[in-house]
């Protein structure tokens, strides 16, 4: 069907008009503000967005010169996709990169620290590190996935032209001019939420076109049935939407300098951040890469969802139980008793609708379990929704009261992040992203699929390494400082404890560098698939391997088995 | 309205609206009708992905494959 009537060539002319007007307005308010800035931090900003608004500038009045912005309407719109995997691997990178070194900063303090350069401080590193990994690596594969699964389950092409790509453009911008205004120390100080005020208006603006690319593109569906992916996905664009913009409401001091000050105040201040918090993990981490799961765990295995039904009703009881956990985060504080405990009781309500999602992503393997000895991409996919399980199981039991007593401010909380952002979304993005480049450039399979079980055991063993060191860390930590000798003093003062931590931290470390190690492996793979090289025939007309793994076809991992 | 009321009345109204809102999903799921829609939609992956052009209607599309 989609090679029939290949000469009908349609143009993107028309959204290069609104997107000029963007990018024109916001040079403006860069050349003022790089002119006038009210403080020296904001002027590296201004030059930023003036750079990359007049690149946009010219690209968009080459495009039309050269009439660059021609598609066929009868392909679908691969190549801003085949951009965010990309761009993925290199927020990948350079967001893992970052955490072992911060990593090994907690181990050996002045690893990698400078008295000189503020920027190489620990608490600068630290939102570059989160940032990093959950918005570039997660963000980037979110909109990725999101484009690649919505136009294959509808049938339909990205609605939008130009805008897809604006989207991708913009959301990459944002999180450059995030990641250097840590580094030069501007920040809102709201955790996963500290970009300042005008990088928070640019990412709302690219956050409402990736709104309308994805909603346009399932309102010219040709499926009549909206597949439940995309429904995980919608809730995560809307409700990271409604959080983002909620959550930093703020009033800049100057509308040409960095700094503005929070809408809240106190602990309302508090209960926002942590509406907005808990649910960046809920929306963000779980609703988006649940999307993920639904398609290419059925995709890789050849088989059909477990239960459709499970996935309607784990999709709503998800959305409408999340949404209320986050004062889970503010146990013991200023905020309500009641207010506490309804978030304690969400928290645990979720186990249901979590575990429900995890049982459908395994057992959506019934009759397909072979498949996961023979092949490492299917792997990947399968342990990530394990660690869902595990991950959602340890959080709510964290939520309770009198564990989260013991277990709040220590290595604990780091180790049941890691646990979820390590092995479910890290896991998960990996297995997608071997699924897809091969589709995404056309090749029979991956470069190698021996590099791909490599990265598996070097990811899973950095994640064993680094979530038992934290466990172990923060339960001591926290019995520590709840330690009480015989006369009611504390039995351990601050610095003994952080010393007892010494020999943890290396562990952790090193568990980070096993992990950051397989994505260096995974760079190599996607690099030689790119280029066509090992397993990666070009594609003559039969169908990718990897759309159904034959075990034959790769004989030397099952000898091993 | 005090504080009291207005947090004895979230509460109360919160529960039944949740309440309310799994039945109706437990409905919708359970639903005979919906039945060979979700089985269908369950395969949804793994069948045919090619892209419909705009000028084909779903149905058309059916008919054909």
């Amino acid at each position: 069907m989609s090679t029939q009537n290949t000469s009908i060539i349609k143009n993107n002319n028309g959204a290069v008009l609104p997107i000029g007007v963007i990018v024109i307005l916001g040079f403006l308010w860069a050349l003022f503000a790089a002119a006038r800035g009210d403080d020296p931090t904001i002027m590296p900003h201004a030059y930023m967005f003036m750079f990359a608004f007049a690149l946009a500038s010219f690209a968009l009045v080459y495009g039309i010169m050269e009439n660059k912005f021609v598609y066929d309407p009868y392909e679908y719109d691969d190549s801003v996709i085949r951009a965010g995997v990309i761009a993925t691997v290199f927020w990948g990178i350079a967001g893992m990169l970052v955490g072992v070194i911060i990593a090994s900063q907690l181990a050996f303090p002045n690893f990698m620290y400078f008295e000189n350069m503020p920027w190489t401080n620990f608490g600068r590193l630290r939102p570059l590190h989160t940032s990093g990994v959950i918005f570039g690596f997660g963000g980037n594969a979110l909109i990725a996935t999101s484009f690649y699964i919505v136009q294959r389950t509808c049938r339909t092409r990205l609605a939008g032209g130009l805008w897809p790509w604006f989207v991708f453009w913009g959301y990459n911008l944002f999180l450059v001019i995030a990641g250097t205004g840590y580094l030069m120390g501007i920040t809102e100080s709201k955790e996963y939420a500290e970009p300042e005020w005008y990088a928070d208006i640019w990412l709302t603006i690219v956050w409402i076109a990736y709104l309308m690319v994805f909603m346009l593109t399932l309102v010219k569906r040709k499926e009549k049935h909206i597949y439940v992916a995309n429904w995980f996905f919608l809730s995560f664009i809307v409700t990271i939407a409604l959080l983002h913009v909620v959550n930093n409401l703020s009033l800049p001091v100057s509308f040409l300098g960095a700094k503005s000050y929070s809408a809240f105040s106190g602990v309302q201040d508090a209960m926002t951040q942590w509406w907005y918090g808990h649910n960046a993990v809920g929306f963000f981490l779980t609703t988006g890469f649940l999307g993920m799961m639904y398609y290419f765990i059925p995709k890789r295995a050849d088989r059909p969802i477990w239960s459709y039904k499970l996935s309607i009703v784990h999709f709503w009881t998800v959305i409408f139980i999340y949404i209320w956990a986050g004062p889970h985060h503010l146990h013991f504080t200023a905020l309500p008793q009641w207010t506490q405990t309804m978030g304690m009781v969400f928290s645990i309500m979720l186990w249901m609708p979590s575990w429900g999602g995890m049982i459908n992503g395994l057992m959506t393997l019934s009759g397909a379990w072979d498949k996961f000895r023979v092949d490492p991409v299917l792997r990947l996919l399968v342990i990530s929704v394990a660690f869902y399980g595990m991950a959602t199981f340890e959080g709510p039991l964290m939520a309770i009261r009198y564990v989260n007593a013991l277990s709040h401010y220590t290595d604990w909380t780091i180790g049941h992040v890691h646990a979820g952002a390590l092995g479910w979304n890290g896991m998960i993005t990996f297995g997608a992203l071997y699924c897809m480049v091969p589709w995404l450039w056309k090749k029979q399979e991956m470069y190698s699929l021996r590099m791909v079980e490599w990265h598996f055991w070097l990811a899973l063993i950095g994640i064993v390494f680094y979530v038992s060191a934290m466990w172990v860390s923060g339960i001591t930590q926290g019995l520590m400082w709840r330690a009480y000798n015989d006369l009611g003093f504390l039995e351990y003062s601050f610095i003994e404890t952080v010393k007892a931590m010494k020999p943890y931290y290396i562990i952790r470390a090193v568990g980070g560098a096993l992990y950051l190690s397989g994505m260096f492996v995974l760079t190599f793979n996607i690099w030689m698939t790119i280029k066509g090289k090992g397993g990666a025939k070009a594609l003559d007309g039969v169908q990718p391997v990897a759309r159904k793994p034959d075990p034959t076809a790769i004989p030397e991992l099952a000898l091993g088995e | 309205m005090g504080y009291d009321q207005i947090a004895y009345a979230v509460k109360l109204g919160g529960t039944v609206f949740f309440f309310t809102l799994l039945m109706i999903v437990f409905v919708y799921v359970f639903w005979p009708s919906n039945r060979e829609k979700f089985r269908s939609a369950a395969s949804r992956p793994i069948e045919d992905e090619t892209l419909i052009p705009p000028s084909t209607t779903p149905e058309g599309q059916e008919v054909n494959s």
